[in-house]
């Protein structure tokens, strides 16, 4: 593949990446919203219904009152909530962060990318800060199933998503470890190839 | 030099992954028709005598079940087949990069292959989930279609392929690199 297309794919990830940036920190924003509206269970459907109200309000409907509620939820939600919908909203919002910071990681690759300059070792860096953002969000699967297998007393919780996300984001945080060392490598070799030359 | 320990601990969580993939595949059906993995799961604790009769009952009459199911049902079971199988392809390429970095030859041309072929997996994906939140657009309206987790496979597994493909010629960039520098030595 020539460097021109690997540019272009990258100015297009690079647009994509920002977008779900942006989308993560919005979400980030709702999810004591989305945890209270949809009762902790089915929490797409609490978000979509919340964001549905107050773009299509029926008669009914307050929409600055359900702004409000968004924000005052941040204050409130802590008290009303039970020990379930807690630890879940936590374990979102702990998420959510390192999600956050895993896309940031991406876009300074995709920059250094688009400079030119794919092998450098700021690029090892970035990559291995993605890395311990993905072992953390595994951490926290890990203690949010284990809290549900105490809660349910069921072995329930092992058949969840949120059990799958606790391979899938370890496996990911050692591919993440791996990109970083061969960008190493490959930053290396690209320094003694600048020498010789 | 790249830890031959993470490059050996991910290749085996791969296969394990590869496995379970392979193992899900002839369940879907069965997922389909009881809505999920929890009903098999307290199927399976529940502890009756004759549980293997069950299952097997179970296992035949939904994958002739899904065939003769309304088309949501088999619009969603042909998209859970197809997009495990792209998975399964996905997840053999990956094992391939591995071995190769295994074999201290990360920088080779094999690797922008394989890469590439995964990039192809993820966009087949891509594809097959747009297909089918069109499919329940038209079959339980835009709603119940846009706020699935389907929907939000398409744009996921979208820029999947496009990091594999992004990969992928890095890593052709990094073999005509070695290839120059093998070459002045």
């Amino acid at each position: 593949m020539r460097p021109t297309s690997v540019r272009t794919i990258a100015k297009v990830l690079n647009i994509l990446v920002l977008i779900a940036f942006a989308s993560s920190l919005v979400i980030l924003y709702l999810i004591p919203t989305a945890v209270f509206v949809s009762g902790g269970c089915g929490l797409l459907e609490g978000i979509c219904s919340y964001l549905s109200g107050l773009l299509h309000p029926g008669e009914d409907d307050i929409v600055i009152a359900a702004v409000a509620g968004s924000a005052l939820i941040w204050l409130t939600g802590w008290f009303e909530f039970d020990a379930y919908s807690l630890v879940l909203t936590l374990f979102l919002l702990f998420s959510g962060v390192c999600v956050a910071g895993i896309l940031w990681q991406g876009r300074r690759v995709l920059k250094a990318i688009l400079r030119g300059e794919p092998f450098s070792t700021e690029n090892a860096v970035s990559l291995r800060r993605a890395a311990v953002c993905a072992f953390l969000i595994s951490a926290a699967a890990l203690i949010r199933v284990v809290f549900g297998l105490f809660y349910t007393r069921s072995l329930l919780p092992l058949t969840t998503y949120n059990a799958l996300f606790v391979p899938i984001f370890a496996m990911a945080g050692l591919l993440y470890l791996i990109m970083s060392a061969l960008f190493r490598q490959a930053a290396e070799l690209k320094a003694e190839n600048d020498l010789i030359i | 030099m790249i830890s031959k320990n993470i490059t050996k601990i991910l290749r085996a969580l791969l296969l394990l992954a590869f496995i379970c993939d392979l193992l899900i595949l002839p369940l879907v059906p069965v997922l389909v028709v009881l809505d999920g993995i929890e009903p098999l799961g307290a199927l399976a604790a529940s502890g009756m005598p004759d549980i293997s009769a069950w299952l097997l009952a179970i296992f035949l009459m939904s994958w002739k079940y899904v065939w003769t199911a309304d088309g949501y049902t088999m619009m969603l079971t042909l998209f859970l087949l197809f997009s495990g199988v792209c998975a399964a392809v996905i997840l053999w390429q990956g094992r391939r990069v591995l071995r190769t970095i295994l074999r201290s030859e990360p920088f080779s041309p094999e690797n922008a292959v394989s890469l590439k072929r995964a990039a192809v997996c993820a966009f087949l994906i891509s594809a097959a989930a747009l297909a089918r939140t069109v499919s329940t657009v038209f079959l339980r309206g835009a709603g119940a279609a846009l706020m699935s987790y389907t929907a939000l496979f398409v744009p996921l597994f979208a820029m999947a392929g496009l990091l594999f493909l992004l990969m992928s010629g890095l890593f052709g960039q990094a073999t005509t690199m070695k290839e120059e520098n093998d070459l002045t030595i």
